[in-house]
C-alpha cells in the first residue's frame, strides 16, 4: 500500500516531488510577509520540470 | 472554477484511467469469461465508491485554506509527475502508451492461467485480474474526484463526471469488445497533466495565502503557460532524439566496416 501511494504521488523522480514540496513551503513563508508569493510555484514548475525531463532523457540516451 | 470546468476536467482525467481499466477488464472477459470479469470490475468500483463516500465528507469538513494547501500540493506533485511522463512520451524518450500491445499481453497471460471456482465466482483468476485492474486505475480516479471535488465543495458533481466517463468508456469498450486504441490517450494524458499541474499550483498557492493577480483569471495564463512549456520540452526532446538516432545510424556502417 505504501509503495502504491509512493508511486501514485511521488512517481519516478523523487527530487521533482521534493523540489515542488519545498516550493510550496517557500510560498507559505513568503505569504506571511507583505511580498507577493503567487510566482513561486509557476517558477518552480518552469525550473524543475525541464530539469527532471532532461535528466531522464540524458540518462536513457 | 465553474461547475462546467470542474465537470470537464474530472471527466477528461477519468476517461484516461477508464480506458486503461477497460483494456484489462476486456482481456479478463475475453480470456476468462464475462461473468467473473464483471464481478471483479463491479466489486472494485464498489470499493472505490465506499472510499469516496467515506473520505469526501471528511475532507469537506476541513477549513478551505488548509484543504486547498494540502490537496493543491498533492495535486501539483501528482500532476507534474503525470506531465513529465507525457512529455517524455511525446518527446520519444519513452514508448507511447499502446492499449493494443497491453491488451495482447494481458490476454496471452490470462489465457495461460489455470482456472478454479471460488464461491459464486466461476473463475477466480478472471475476477482478480478485473478487480485489480479497476482498483489500481480507479484509485487515481478516486484521487482526482476527491481533490477536485473537495476543493470546490462539489464531490457529487466530480463523482458524476467520473461516473459518466467510466460508463461511456466501459460501454464503448463492451460494444466493440476490443481495446479503445482509437482514443487519443497520449494526447489526453498530456492535456490532463497540464490541467492537474495548473489547478494544483493554483490551489496550493491560494491555500498558502498567495493572492493571484486577476484572481481566477490567472488560470487563463497559468494553464496555457504550462501547456506551452510542456510542448516546447517535447519538441526539444524530439529533436534531440532524432539527432541521436541519426548519429547511431551514421556510425553503424563504420562499425560494420571496421
Amino acid at each position: 500500500m505504501a509503495a502504491f501511494v509512493y508511486d501514485l504521488v511521488i512517481g519516478d523522480d523523487w527530487t521533482l516531488a521534493l523540489g515542488l514540496a519545498a516550493a510550496v513551503v517557500v510560498t507559505v513563508a513568503i505569504s506571511r510577509t507583505t511580498f507577493p508569493s503567487w510566482w513561486v510555484l509557476p517558477t518552480a514548475i518552469l525550473a524543475l520540470l525541464p530539469l527532471s525531463v532532461l535528466r531522464t532523457a540524458r540518462h536513457r540516451a | 472554477m465553474s461547475a462546467g470546468a470542474l465537470f470537464i476536467a474530472v471527466f477528461l482525467a477519468c476517461t484516461v484511467e477508464a480506458v486503461e481499466a477497460t483494456t484489462i477488464v476486456l482481456a479478463a472477459g475475453l480470456a476468462r469469461g464475462w461473468r467473473s470479469a464483471a464481478y471483479g470490475a463491479v466489486a472494485a468500483v464498489a470499493v472505490l465508491a465506499v472510499v469516496v463516500a467515506a473520505l469526501g465528507p471528511a475532507l469537506t469538513a476541513i477549513p478551505t485554506d488548509a484543504l486547498r494547501l494540502v490537496i493543491g500540493a498533492l495535486l501539483l506533485v501528482f500532476g507534474v509527475q503525470w506531465l513529465r511522463k507525457a512529455v517524455l512520451r511525446a518527446g520519444g524518450v519513452t514508448a507511447l502508451h499502446d492499449e493494443d500491445a497491453i491488451f495482447t499481453r494481458k490476454l496471452a497471460t490470462a489465457r495461460g492461467a489455470a482456472s478454479h471456482r471460488r464461491g459464486t465466482v466461476p473463475d477466480w483468476y478472471g475476477f482478480t485480474l478485473a478487480f485489480q485492474g479497476v482498483l489500481l486505475e480507479g484509485t487515481e480516479v478516486a484521487f482526482i474526484v476527491l481533490t477536485f471535488g473537495s476543493n470546490q465543495h462539489a464531490i457529487p458533481l466530480a463523482s458524476a463526471a467520473a461516473g459518466a466517463a467510466i460508463l461511456l468508456v466501459g460501454a464503448a469498450g463492451f460494444a466493440v469488445r476490443a481495446p479503445l486504441a482509437r482514443v487519443p490517450e497520449n494526447a489526453l494524458k498530456f492535456l490532463v497533466g497540464v490541467m492537474l499541474t495548473g489547478f494544483g499550483a493554483f490551489w496550493a498557492a491560494e491555500g498558502a495565502g498567495a493572492r493571484w493577480p486577476g484572481s481566477d483569471a490567472a488560470l487563463l495564463v497559468l494553464l496555457p503557460g504550462i501547456a506551452l512549456l510542456a510542448l516546447l520540452l517535447a519538441a526539444g526532446l524530439r529533436r534531440q532524439e532524432g539527432a541521436r538516432h541519426r548519429r547511431i545510424a551514421a556510425s553503424s556502417p563504420t562499425r560494420q566496416a571496421s
